[in-house]
């Protein structure tokens, strides 16, 4: 080995930089993640220092007073449970929750079907991936057109099937329902695109073995497929999940929160808190509970990744 | 002695020279408007139909003076997201911006983001005469004094007219609305749904105040006690909304309890509804037959009283100064020239009411205008009031907590209990925000 031999009294004279040479190269892999940190730092961990410090203070961007230290009392306001808090809190449990337990049944049967070959299969799969491909706001404002109570094409669909005039997103006992259905269509293509990836590559082997042995379709599917494409799927409802527990754009163009505040997410509420009225330290509390509701809701599901494999 | 009278001359002819070859009659050369030439300013601005008119006519502003503005507009929530982080950072990159002072401007005043501009108007080396600060509207110029500072100037003046379908009215032997109780009757007579509503406003959470509040004062209430607790849960505050609720839930359109702005004009161009209690600045909009189903079929007239008689809900948008930026004399030659009287005239002359005694008296504008809309808005214009938001500091967050109780109203729940809740949330946040008195 070359290395005690470096430490050795017999070491030969090196000029300072070829020392520095030598030294960056013997630490190479710190120069490599260097970048990488000081970015990280910068755009992640300043950032999320600031807001955990903002939320001990209440402030208002006031130019004359200075932020008055108030400890805990914004996360105990929040822990009371204000009413908006409360509205929010379960708001977004609720669209979570539905939104991608549908999308992930939709997504993995979906997925099930272009697995197999069909004519017109290509043309199937492109039509199916369209709505990711769309902005988000501009397909948010066609979905507010189409659900409008007074012109909406929802209306006239209602109107065919004679069903009695309703409110739609102008009822609060509709407008979530409605704002799912939205959600389910724009992504639920994404879980099926993930699964389909995680289908393609499975062995061929095991499903020959299984029709040899005479399984039923049922049974391959629940005992070889579900099991072996688990994983992908626990993957794609984790990515589902952290994006629907943080969907603003969606809900804000569609509804802004109402009516009331029927419709208004944890982010949307954070959203008004921060800057609407300016209750900057409120704000980042509610922020620093958002990342803990996040943060439960993918340790749940990663539990039950790690659980069955 | 010889060489004086020489200078004289000189002095004279060079005079001559600039009356003819000066700028504009209008804007004299009273002040040296080129004092900050040089100068880069930004404008942290509203998108809307004032800001393009602004950057359409900038080439002028910047011959005219040296400075370049560079005019950065965005939509309502963007622009306020976007003004509330540069200006609690303290930024020095916003020199002007756009402000609603109705709603925000307690707030802003105590937060100290406004740059004081009386000290720059009482300025004769930086004001020019031919602005004319007493051109004015006197009830609107006050409107934007918070402590006796001035703290912004107004870019318009909107009332809120009540515009009704001249033909539905006349067909049916109507006769325009003289009260809140007519109002409701000729609402009940012409609504036939789905083709055409009796009466649409705004009920979305964050709109309805605005709407909401002029039946508020005119049954005789208010947002506050004089003693600065919540009104809204009086007797008269819950008459006033049932009146409201009522109207708007037996012949508005089904998707009242959601209807912004947008939506409700939309309404109206479409001719489906037969009366509209909204901006005085719509009545352009609604004569375009380009863009308005009912251009030449409506008429507008006073908002009507209620059984307190009526308060004229006042509404502006208003260019400020920041007061952390280090170029606000340049800033202030450019607040002066973005609300001139050429600059707003134009605008005026487009149907959109401006803040200057002299336009509403301007002859070319009142042969323009139907005479019942000239009548009506300036009677409602000179006594007008800012009563669609609370007077309080956090006024944007009291305004909501109010237009949830009446949205949810709409949605079908009771009244009294909205209000009583939404006084006790109001009581909560007076009590976290306004100083102790």
């Amino acid at each position: 080995m070359a290395r005690p031999l470096r430490h050795g009294a017999a070491r030969p004279w090196r000029s300072p930089a070829h020392g520095l040479g030598d030294w960056m190269d013997r630490h190479i892999i710190w120069f490599f993640i260097l970048p990488a940190a000081i970015f990280l730092l910068a755009v992640v961990a300043f950032p999320v220092t600031y807001t955990v410090w903002l939320s001990f203070f209440r402030w208002s961007g006031s130019a004359t007073a200075p932020a008055t230290w108030v400890g805990l009392a914004n996360y105990a306001d929040v822990l009371a449970l204000d009413p908006g808090f409360r509205n929010a809190l379960w708001v977004t449990i609720y669209f979570t929750g539905v939104s991608v337990t549908i999308e992930v049944i939709l997504g993995v049967g979906l997925a099930q079907l272009l697995n197999r070959e069909f004519i017109g299969k290509g043309l199937a799969r492109t039509l199916l991936l369209l709505p990711i491909a769309g902005t988000p706001v501009a397909l948010s404002l066609v979905w507010r057109n189409m659900y409008n109570p007074s012109s909406g094409i929802f209306v006239w669909f209602a109107d065919l099937l004679m069903l009695p005039p309703q409110r739609w997103i102008a009822d609060a006992n509709m407008v979530m329902p409605l704002l799912i259905l939205f959600d389910v269509w724009q992504w639920t293509p994404l879980i099926m695109l993930i699964t389909l990836a995680g289908l393609v590559s499975l062995p061929n082997d095991l499903y020959e073995a299984a029709q040899i042995d005479g399984a039923s379709p049922w049974q391959v599917f629940w005992r070889i497929t579900i099991p072996l494409v688990r994983p992908t799927i626990v993957a794609a409802a984790m990515l589902r999940l952290m994006d629907s527990l943080k969907t603003f754009d969606q809900i804000y163009v569609t509804t802004q929160g109402g009516p009331g505040i029927a419709s208004q997410t944890l982010n949307l509420y954070i959203f008004e808190q921060a800057f609407q009225y300016l209750n900057f330290g409120y704000a980042s509390a509610l922020l620093v509970v958002l990342f803990f509701v996040i943060l439960a809701g993918n340790l749940v599901l990663v539990t039950q990744r790690r659980g069955q494999t | 002695m010889r060489r004086s009278w020489k200078t004289a001359v000189l002095g004279v002819m060079l005079a001559g020279v600039a009356l003819v070859f000066g700028p504009s009659p209008g804007r004299a050369n009273d002040i040296n408007w080129r004092q900050a030439q040089g100068t880069e300013l930004r404008l942290l601005a509203l998108r809307a139909w004032f800001t393009d008119h602004w950057r359409a006519n900038l080439a002028e502003f910047e011959q005219l003076t040296g400075i370049k503005v560079i005019i950065e507009d965005y939509p309502e929530d963007p622009f306020r997201q976007k003004l509330a982080v540069e200006m609690a950072g303290k930024s020095k990159n916003v020199d002007v911006f756009t402000t609603g002072t109705m709603r925000e401007g307690r707030q802003f005043a105590n937060l100290g983001w406004y740059a004081d501009l009386s000290p720059m108007i009482a300025d004769a080396s930086l004001t020019a005469r031919s602005w004319d600060k007493d051109d004015f509207i006197d009830a609107v110029w006050k409107a934007h004094q918070f402590e006796g500072r001035q703290v912004a100037v107004p870019i318009q003046a909107n009332v809120q007219l009540l515009y009704y379908r001249k033909d539905l009215f006349d067909a049916a032997g109507l006769a325009p609305p003289r009260t809140l109780e007519e109002l409701e009757a000729a609402a009940r007579r012409l609504h036939s749904p789905p083709s055409v509503f009796g009466f649409v406003s705004r009920g979305r959470r964050t709109q309805a105040p605005y709407s909401w509040s002029h039946w508020l004062f005119a049954n005789g209430g208010s947002w506050a006690t004089p003693d600065g607790k919540p009104a809204i849960n009086s007797p008269a505050g819950i008459a006033a909304t049932e009146q409201y609720v009522r109207l708007l839930r037996n012949y508005g359109d089904p998707g009242a309890a959601d209807a912004g702005p947008a939506e409700v004009q939309t309404l109206f161009l479409q001719g489906r509804a037969a009366m509209i209690l909204d901006a005085v600045s719509w009545a352009g909009l609604f004569s375009d037959p380009a863009r308005s189903r009912v251009a030449g079929r409506w008429a507008a007239t006073l908002a009507p009283p209620g059984p307190a008689g009526a308060t004229y809900e006042l509404w502006a948008w208003s260019l400020a100064i920041s007061p952390f930026s280090d170029k606000q004399r340049a800033a202030w030659l450019f607040v002066q020239w973005a609300t001139s009287k050429e600059i707003q005239r134009t605008l005026h002359l487009r149907s959109f009411p401006m803040p200057r005694t002299s336009l509403w008296n301007d002859a070319e504008w009142r042969a323009m205008a139907e005479p019942g809309f000239y009548a009506a808005a300036l009677a409602q214009v000179q006594a007008a009031r800012p009563i669609g938001h609370p007077p309080f500091i956090a006024s944007p967050e009291i305004t909501d907590v109010v237009g949830i109780a009446i949205n949810n109203a709409l949605s079908g729940r009771n009244i009294r209990t909205e209000l009583d809740a939404a006084a006790r949330r109001m009581t909560e946040v007076i009590e976290r925000t306004e100083p102790r008195r």
